[in-house]
């Protein structure tokens, strides 16, 4: 009989996989210590421009989740921004931050300017890559819960115009995830690191938050 | 001297003629401006030389004024150069005002100083990242066309790969096969019994 997986479990998986990613996770419930909070109001009140960023980051928060890799930094280094939404139970927190770690990985594969371009100029690779980050997520998800690994539900948030992919990228996300589904009916993680790393590090801090039988290493 | 003296004493009717000669003139070509109407070129050299005619009376009454060392009695004359030196005194009075105040007067307030708008914010982030993204080799990293058939599958160093709709072989994970302790088989990761058992076209078999 598994557990539910709690929000400091699920914490400490999204530090573990950002560490290994080069990511920084912006957590919107943390609240910063009263200091650092009154250096936060000092700086918007110094300069519109911070002002600016402190309201597009708490903007960003009100929707869905991002990873934004930053220019420049080699190896990639991203600054995954959480929504409200996303941590609003441990099995979103968990699910949201492999998702976004995903895409940080992506950034250490190719780099982090041409992450950016790829993503920005090819619907092919946009897809493809976000079909990889959903596909982490619905693995970790179909991990702690035992819910089917929803390619449906994936290809319906990639359908959205927030992504923009014609009918040929969809269906390349389509056959992308259908083919991992099969792995993860055989209990087998998607050939995608954090997956693994996911899978491994539940299996060895909280086992018993995977609410699947029959999972190995 | 002699003529200066008959000039002299003629100044009266010689600015009587020569304000009847301006009314004349006028006339004239109000007249010959309204003929004019249909040839624009035409007009406009009448035009032209009317706007000279002021100054031609002016530049005679100063000429006589020097020759005789007295003035004409042209009122018309008299009350234009009375207005342009009033108007030279007031500008000369208004640009000293302005060079005396200059320093006091304080400087106008900008609502906008010191804020950033939100879309010259966007403008300038976006041209600084589209300068960035041009400074980079500003092409997506497709792989090349091959011609396969699209959602095909093949194997490549044990990593499987998928044909995009565009005909490209996509790598549709980021770990091979062995990771996951498994084998690929035709474009899938599968158990090593699976793999013994049959399929031939490991890394393989999809063009």
């Amino acid at each position: 009989m598994s557990t539910t997986l709690t929000l400091d479990q699920a914490r400490l998986l999204g530090a573990h996989l950002a560490s290994l990613h080069g990511c920084t996770v912006l957590d919107p419930t943390e609240q910063p210590g009263e200091a650092i909070s009154a250096a936060i109001d000092g700086l918007t009140n110094l300069s519109p421009v911070v002002r600016l960023l402190v309201d597009a980051i708490d903007s960003l928060q009100r929707g869905a989740s991002h990873t934004l890799p930053i220019p420049g930094t080699s190896p990639c280094r991203s600054l995954v921004i959480l929504s409200r939404d996303a941590v609003a139970t441990p099995v979103g927190y968990a699910a949201t931050v492999a998702h976004e770690c995903q895409h940080g990985a992506q950034g250490v594969a190719e780099g982090s300017g041409q992450v950016l371009v790829d993503y920005l100029l090819s619907t092919e690779l946009r897809g493809l890559r976000e079909a990889q980050a959903y596909s982490v997520g619905a693995f970790v998800r179909h991990l702690l819960t035992g819910d089917p690994f929803d390619v449906d539900a994936a290809i319906a948030s990639l359908s959205s115009p927030m992504y923009g992919l014609g009918a040929d990228d969809i269906e390349l996300a389509r056959h992308t995830l259908a083919g991992h589904a099969v792995l993860v009916d055989r209990r087998r993680p998607p050939p995608l690191s954090v997956a693994l790393e996911a899978r491994d590090w539940l299996v060895e801090h909280a086992p018993e938050a995977i609410g699947v039988a029959g999972w190995v290493r | 001297m002699h003529t200066i003296d008959w000039l002299r004493g003629h100044a009266a009717e010689i600015a009587l003629v020569l304000s009847v000669a301006t009314v004349v003139a006028r006339l004239l070509y109000a007249l010959v401006a309204r003929r004019l109407g249909a040839h624009p070129r035409l007009r406009a050299a009448v035009e032209s030389l009317a706007a000279w005619s002021p100054d031609v009376l002016r530049g005679l009454v100063q000429l006589y004024r020097a020759v005789t060392g007295v003035d004409l009695p042209m009122p018309l004359v008299d009350a234009r150069d009375a207005e342009i030196a009033r108007l030279r005194d007031a500008l000369a009075a208004a640009q000293g005002d302005r060079l005396t105040l200059r320093p006091q007067v304080p400087a106008p307030i900008d609502p906008q100083r010191g804020a950033v708008r939100p879309a010259v914010l966007l403008a300038s982030v976006f041209v600084v990242g589209m300068l960035g993204v041009a400074s980079l080799r500003c092409r997506a990293n497709l792989p090349a066309v091959s011609g396969c058939t699209p959602y095909a599958r093949r194997c490549v160093n044990g990593y499987t790969e998928l044909c995009s709709g565009s005909q490209r072989w996509e790598r549709d994970g980021d770990v091979p096969c062995a990771r996951l302790e498994q084998v690929c088989v035709a474009g899938a990761c599968v158990d090593p019994p699976d793999a013994a058992a049959g399929d031939a076209s490991a890394d393989g078999g999809a063009r």
